[in-house]
C-alpha cells in the first residue's frame, strides 16, 4: 500500500529547477510585477506632488485675492441679512466671484513673464496651473457652501435644491467660460475685465423679470443640460492646459 | 554625460529657425555664437523643453528628453533670455518658490539658497523685493535659481545682455566655476562672454550650425587672414568698401584698421594674432566684400 502511495506521489514529483531556470523565472515575474508597483508608486508620487503644489500655491496667494473675497462675501451676507435680497439671485450673482478674482492668481505666471521658466521646472507650468485651479475652485466651492448655509439658517423657507442649482450653474459654466476667455486675454487685466463683465451681465439679467424668474424656477433637466455645457467648457480648458506639456509653446495656451 | 542633438529642425510659419542641427555635448562650457535671429534661442528653448523640434531628436544618455519629462526637467537649470519674476516677492521668497517647484526640500533649499546668494554676492539683498533690484542683480538671481537643483545641464540664453562690464566678468567667472561637472550651454552674441571659458564654440547662422570646434582651432583657421593697416582718415571709406574692417583705432600717430582679408590689403599691412572678434566678423559680417 505504502509503495502504491509512493509511486502515486512520485508521479507528481517536480524537479528542483536549475539556477538558470530560477533566474529566468525571477526576470519574468519582475517584468510583470514591477510595472504595477511602479504605477502605484507613480500615482502616489503624483498625488503627493499635487497636494504639495496646492499647499505651496495657496500660501503664496496675494492679499488682493483674500481681501476681495472677504469683501464680496461680507457684501453678500449683508445684503441677504439686512436687505432681505432674494437668496437664489444673490447666490447666483456671488457664486463665480471667487473664481473670477482667482484668475489673477492662476495666471500670474503669464502676467509676470514666468511662463518660459516655469515650463522647465520639475513641477511645470501645466501642474502649477492645475494646482492653482484646484485651490481656487475648492475655495470657491467652500464660499458657495458657506453662503448656502447662511441662507438656510437665515431664511427658513428657502428650498435647498433650488438654492443649490442657482449657484452650481454659474459656478460651473461662468467659471469655465471665464477661464477660457482669460487664457486668451493679453495683459494682467483679465480678472478685472471679467469681474466688470459679470457685474454688468448680472445687473442686465436681473433687471428683466422673466430672466429672474427663469433663474429661480429653473427645472432640473434644463439645469442639467446647462451644467453639461459647463463641463464641456472645462474639458476644453483642460485640453488646452494639457497642450502646455513638454515641448509645446505657450501661446495663451 | 552626453546630450545629443540629432537632425533637429524647427520651422515657424514663415521661417526655418533651426535647420538640421547635429551636435554631441559633454561636460564643459559650450558657447553658442550667432547674430540675432541665427536660431540660438530657438535651439536653447528646445534644449530646455520650452519648445519642441519639428523633426529630429534630442537625447540625454540615449533617452529622448521629451519622453523623460520631469526626469529631464529635474536635471536642467535654465535662465531664459527674458527672465521673469514675481516683483512683489523678496529675493529669498522667490528662490524658495522656485526651489519648491524644482522639488527641493525646504531644509536643503535654505542651505543652497544661502550658499548661492553668497557666491553671487547678494546675501545682503535677500529680503529686497525682486522689483527693486538692478538689472545685474536680477541676472544674478536668475543664475542662482538656475543652479538651485545642481543641474547636470545648465542652459543660459544671452545672460549678459544689459550687464555692465564688471557684472559681465563676474557672471562669466561664475559660469566657469560651475561648469566643472556639468554641461553648460551659453548662448550669446558677445564674443568676450565665451572667449576664455568655452570648451567649444558652436557658430550658428540662419538656423544652421556652421562650426563646432575649440576656440583655438577656430582661430587657427583664420590666423592668416587678419591684418593691421595704418591708414589716413580719407582711406577709411575705401577699406570699408573693399574689405571686412573690424576695429578702427584712432592713435596719436594715425588710424589703425583691423582688416580681414585673404590677400595683403596694403603694402604696410602686418599680419596680427587673431581673436574671437575677428572670428565673429569673419562669419557674420557679410555686407562687406573681401
Amino acid at each position: 500500500m505504502d509503495k502504491e502511495i509512493q509511486e502515486y506521489l512520485d508521479s507528481y514529483k517536480v524537479d528542483f529547477p536549475n539556477e538558470e531556470e530560477i533566474e529566468s523565472s525571477i526576470e519574468y515575474i519582475m517584468a510583470e510585477a514591477v510595472p504595477k508597483a511602479r504605477t502605484a508608486h507613480l500615482f502616489q508620487q503624483r498625488a503627493k506632488g499635487l497636494i504639495g503644489n496646492c499647499a505651496r500655491e495657496l500660501l503664496r496667494f496675494g492679499g488682493l485675492f483674500w481681501g476681495l473675497n472677504v469683501l464680496f462675501l461680507l457684501l453678500g451676507v449683508i445684503t441677504l441679512v439686512t436687505y432681505k435680497t432674494d437668496p437664489y439671485l444673490t447666490a447666483f450673482a456671488l457664486s463665480p466671484l471667487p473664481f473670477i478674482i482667482g484668475i489673477l492668481e492662476i495666471l500670474k505666471s503669464k502676467n509676470e513673464g514666468l511662463i518660459e521658466l516655469e515650463m522647465t521646472l520639475k513641477y511645470n507650468l501645466q501642474q502649477i496651473f492645475i494646482s492653482r485651479l484646484l485651490v481656487v475652485g475648492l475655495f470657491n466651492l467652500v464660499v458657495n457652501i458657506v453662503i448656502s448655509s447662511i441662507c438656510v439658517v437665515v431664511i427658513p423657507d428657502v428650498i435647498f435644491i433650488k438654492l443649490l442649482l442657482s449657484w452650481t450653474i454659474p459656478y460651473v459654466v461662468v467659471t469655465g467660460l471665464a477661464f477660457l476667455i482669460a487664457m486668451k486675454l493679453k495683459g494682467n487685466g483679465a480678472s478685472g475685465t471679467l469681474l466688470a463683465i459679470w457685474f454688468a451681465v448680472c445687473y442686465g439679467l436681473l433687471q428683466v423679470n422673466d430672466i429672474r424668474e427663469m433663474i429661480v424656477e429653473l427645472d432640473i433637466m434644463p439645469a442639467a443640460g446647462i451644467l453639461l455645457a459647463g463641463i464641456v467648457l472645462w474639458l476644453i480648458n483642460m485640453r488646452k492646459l494639457k497642450r502646455i506639456e513638454i515641448g509645446r509653446e505657450y501661446h495663451g495656451a | 554625460m552626453v546630450l545629443k542633438i540629432e537632425n533637429v529642425s524647427k520651422v515657424f510659419a514663415d521661417k526655418r529657425a533651426v535647420d538640421e542641427v547635429n551636435a554631441e555635448l559633454t561636460n564643459g562650457v559650450y558657447g553658442f555664437l550667432g547674430a540675432n535671429g541665427s536660431g540660438k534661442t530657438t535651439l536653447m528653448r528646445m534644449l530646455a523643453t520650452v519648445s519642441s523640434a519639428n523633426s529630429g531628436t534630442i537625447t540625454y544618455h540615449g533617452e529622448d528628453i521629451r519622453k523623460m519629462g520631469d526626469r529631464y526637467r529635474e536635471i536642467i537649470g535654465y535662465l531664459p533670455q527674458h527672465f521673469g519674476y514675481y516683483k512683489n516677492f523678496s529675493v529669498e521668497k522667490f528662490l524658495f518658490y522656485i526651489a519648491s517647484l524644482k522639488g527641493i526640500e525646504k531644509t536643503a533649499a535654505r542651505q543652497k539658497i544661502a550658499d548661492l546668494l553668497e557666491t553671487v554676492n547678494l546675501t545682503d539683498k535677500r529680503k529686497v523685493k525682486m522689483g527693486k533690484l538692478s538689472g545685474g542683480m536680477k541676472q544674478r538671481v536668475g543664475i542662482v535659481q538656475a543652479l538651485l537643483n545642481d543641474p547636470k545641464i545648465l542652459i543660459v540664453d544671452e545672460p549678459t545682455a544689459g550687464l555692465d562690464p564688471k557684472e559681465r566678468i563676474r557672471f562669466r567667472n561664475l559660469l566657469a566655476e560651475t561648469a566643472k561637472d556639468r554641461i553648460v550651454l551659453l548662448s550669446t552674441h558677445i564674443v568676450s562672454d565665451i572667449e576664455y571659458i568655452a570648451k567649444e564654440i558652436l557658430i550658428m547662422k540662419d538656423g544652421r550650425l556652421i562650426e563646432k570646434d575649440t576656440p583655438q582651432n577656430l582661430l587657427e583657421r583664420i590666423q592668416d587672414l587678419v591684418w593691421s593697416v595704418e591708414a589716413s582718415e580719407a582711406e577709411i571709406g575705401y577699406y570699408q568698401e573693399v574689405f571686412k574692417v573690424g576695429n578702427i583705432a584712432r592713435k596719436s600717430n594715425g588710424i589703425e584698421l583691423r582688416i580681414l582679408s585673404k590677400e595683403k590689403p596694403a603694402g604696410n599691412a602686418i599680419n596680427v594674432p587673431v581673436n574671437l572678434e575677428d572670428l565673429y566678423l569673419y562669419y557674420f559680417d557679410e555686407g562687406v566684400g573681401a
